[in-house]
Formats: structure tokens, sequence, C-alpha cells
């Protein structure tokens, strides 16, 4: 497989991931803003802010992912929030008591070990995104 | 490629340092919420302390007297706001093994109901002549309940053994005969993330079921035969908060209690919650929020002290009087406006 089909494919899965991703935390906003505030990990942050960062970040990542010249930071920025994600879930399924997850959908119903290497597979992926993304093309055999 | 592992190291310290900053931040024993509580309009003022033998497990007030029961010593207690004395009126060491799970007065007749789910039985009693009798429903397990105002239904919170689904029922004990009022939200664990307690305002025949783990407090209403729910301002929809064990299910250690105790007056619910608000100092057990019983929306709250270094554990409402429970120690508050 060509390494941009590869990238193509990468870009389009963490793409569909954000976004149903936020589409699910934006429609039950209030619920979202309620889970955020039970954490013991975010009790004392302040979710006004935290909230919409949140859902501002994973938009902002979909969108660059769309375009070529911003593809490499959106796969950086995927990085940084899939880590973060699976950080805090592990922190809070291995430390905490008491371990609410903010996520809509079908991934707020995912048991929280599946959850933790759902995240992490897609860590994975938007690593090697990056890495793809850097790796020079080989120059076109000249005649 | 070397570019590439400098910046997924950053991305990683960076991850990191949040994560660990958030770990120092946090606050397993709180639990916030994301409403602002409104503390204007309402406020409670200490009037009497009444201290019983030993930690009260339910309370009820009626006809200006409090009823506490002492799981302890197995004895309903009785407090008359007049001469502020205390008397034993019953010792329920004959009939009752087990916990009580809950006991009730017919104020026009005198009669006591106790409420013991390790028999399954409602146990009656009558203090002037002590009649005693029990109501058993044999197909029916209940785990909690209260005495209907029209009738001598019962309003119990039970568990289906063939289809394992937990409901509030109306249930005629006489004939043996019950009706489902509501189904709650089914997880295999037996009815425990159901777990809640009872309670109820005789001047509007309405009932309550509020649960411990989650916000959906139950509204019966017996004058118009209908179910309505007040949500409380945390939101915490049902959830299944239990893990198997050896002999069936028990409370999983990750569950947490919201709400602790509530009473009711004509118009309003009074619930005593475990949740804080952003930005106030609000211990848990310390804060009641005060909710319409006609709107089903939350209208204000209000704060009660420590008592010497304890929180509140029940509440009863009388009149403009409000009781609060603090282990042996009740403390009688009158509700004030600003």
């Amino acid at each position: 497989m060509k390494r941009n089909t590869i990238i193509t494919i990468l870009s389009y899965s963490l793409s569909i991931l954000f976004v149903y991703a936020a589409s699910a935390k934006a429609m039950v906003y209030t619920d979202f803003m309620a889970d955020i505030a039970k954490s013991p990990l975010l009790v004392n942050y302040n979710n006004a802010i935290l909230a919409p960062g949140i859902l501002g970040l994973e938009f902002l990542t979909v969108i660059l992912l769309q375009f070529k010249a911003t593809l490499k930071l959106g796969f950086y920025l995927s990085c940084f929030l899939m880590l973060m994600f699976t950080l805090y879930l592990g922190t809070l399924y291995f430390f905490y008591t008491n371990i609410p997850c903010s996520c809509g959908g079908v991934l707020g119903r995912m048991p929280y070990p599946v959850h933790i290497i759902f995240n992490l597979l897609f860590t994975i992926l938007a690593f090697s995104g990056a890495f793809l993304c850097s790796k020079p093309v080989a120059a076109p055999a000249t005649a | 490629m070397k570019k590439n592992i400098i910046i997924s190291s950053v991305i990683l310290f960076g991850a990191l340092c949040f994560i660990f900053a958030s770990v120092l931040r946090s606050d397993p024993e709180k639990l916030m919420i994301n409403v602002p509580r409104n503390y204007d309009g309402m406020y409670a003022s200490p009037e009497d302390t009444i201290r019983f033998p030993e930690t009260v497990s339910a309370m009820k007030a009626e006809g200006g007297l409090l009823y506490g029961y002492v799981h302890g010593l197995k004895k309903l207690y009785r407090y008359n706001q007049g001469d502020h004395k205390t008397d034993t009126l019953f010792d329920t060491q004959s009939f009752l093994s087990g916990i009580l799970s809950g006991f009730d007065i017919d104020p026009v007749s005198g009669t006591f109901y106790f409420l013991n789910t390790n028999t399954n039985r409602i146990y009656i009693f009558h203090p002037k002549d002590s009649l005693k009798d029990s109501l058993y429903f044999k197909s029916l397990h209940f785990a909690g309940g209260e005495k209907c105002f029209r009738s001598a239904d019962f309003f119990i919170r039970a568990t289906d053994d063939a289809t394992s689904l937990t409901s509030l029922k109306k249930v005629d004990y006489n004939r043996g005969a019950d009706t489902t009022l509501y189904t709650f939200t089914h997880y295999a664990d037996g009815g425990i993330s159901a777990d809640g307690f009872f309670l109820k305002d005789r001047s509007s025949e309405k009932q309550f079921f509020v649960p411990y783990y989650n916000a959906e407090i139950i509204q019966y209403d017996e004058a118009g035969n209908s179910i309505s729910k007040i949500i409380t301002i945390d939101k915490t929809m049902p959830h299944n908060n239990v893990v198997p064990a050896s002999h069936g299910y028990t409370i999983s250690s990750k569950s947490r209690i919201i709400n602790i105790a509530a009473a009711a007056d004509s118009a309003h619910l009074f619930v005593l919650s475990f949740a804080s608000s952003p930005g106030k100092n609000e211990p848990p057990g310390t804060v009641i929020d005060i909710y319409s019983t006609i709107t089903g929306q939350y209208e204000r709250s209000m704060q009660l002290p420590l008592f010497e270094g304890r929180r509140a554990v029940l509440l009863e409402k009388s009149g403009d009087r409000l009781y609060v429970a603090f282990n042996k120690d009740v403390l009688c508050y009158k509700i004030k406006y600003r």
C-alpha cells in the first residue's frame, strides 16, 4: 500500500473519531459539563473553560487533518489529545475509585479497559500518521 | 526522524505534566456539580437539640411529635415538642430481626408500621391495645416503602424474581394484589443500583423515592395517581454501580452516594446532597437543595453547619420545622425567609 494511502486512511480514521466524539459530547453538552465536574482529576478546574476547550481542540484537529499543509500538525494534535485521554482514563481507572467518563455515544458505554485500549490504539495511529507525514518522499527515478 | 522523536517526546512530556498536575489538584472525595447554588431567600435557625441514646436510623414527625428509631437498641423513641420530653414507645426486639427498612405512622388510627425486608413482612403495632399483626405477600420481596394515604395499600420498591425488574409498586396486602407504578432502568444487580429511600408529605398526599446513586427522584402523587420525576442538580444518570460477589452482587467501591437524606412539605422537597458547587466551601452532607414538588425544578439551597464535627444524616420536615439528625443528636431548625 502506498504511503499516501495509509496517511489518508489514518487521517480519515482520526477525523471520524474526533467528529463523532466531539458531536456526541456537544449534543449532550450539559451532561458532558456535569461529567467533567464529577471527575476527581478535573474537579478543581474551571469546566466552563475546560469543556468548550476540549470540544474546540477536537474540532480543530479535524480541520487540521483535512488540509495537506496542516496534516502533520493535525496528526500531532491528535497524538496529544489521544495521549491525554488515554492517560486520563488510565489514571482514573488504576488509581481512583470514582471514574466518570465524559465521552458521549458508544465511546462512553465502553468498559474502561476496552476504552483505554481503544484510545491507546488511536494514539499509536496518530503517532504513525505524524511519522509517515515527515518521511521524505523518495525522488522519482530519472532516466 | 530526529525532529519527529523530539516533537513526540514533547507531546508525551506535556501530556504527562498535565495529568501529573491534575493528580496533584485532584480531590477524590469531592463530587462537583455544574450549577451554582442559590442561597438566597431561605435559611434555617436552630431552635432545639434532642439527644437520643444512640444513633437515630429513621425519623418521622407527626402532630407535634418526633419519632426516632434507634437501630442499635431496636427501640422507637418519641419526643414531645411541647414538654421537650423523650420516652420509649416500642421495643421492637421481639419481632424485628435484621435491619428495619422503614417505619410509618397513621396519625388518624395511631397505628405504627415497621417494614422488615429480612422477613418480608410489615409489622403492625397499635400502642393503645398492643395489637400486633403482620402483612405478608409471598411472591413480592420489598426493599422499603411507605403506607399510602387514602387506603391500606403500601407504596413499595420491589424486585420481581421472574423478570429481575425493580419497580415501585402500590400493593394491597389484604387482597394480595399489586400495581406497578414505575420500573427502574434494569441492570442484572438484584435492584441494588436502584437503592434509595422513601419519604412522604401528608398535606399534599405525595410520596417520594430518592435514589442514593443518581439524580432521578420519583414522585408519586396519590391524589392524582400519577408518577413524575424530580431531577436533582447533579444530573447523575442511573447507572450500574454493582460488582459481582461470591453470592450475587455488591456495591462497587467506585459508586458514590449523591443523595443522603430528604424531607418534604406541601410544596417542596429538601434533599441533603453530597455534591459541591463550584467556588463554594460545601463539605459533603452540609447542603440542602430545595426543589418545587409542583414544577419539579430546583429553587434554592441552604447550608447547615456541622454539629460537633459531624455531618447531617437524616432529615424530617413538619410545618415550618426541619429536623436534622447528626447521629444521636437531632437538631430542630425553624425555616425562615429573608
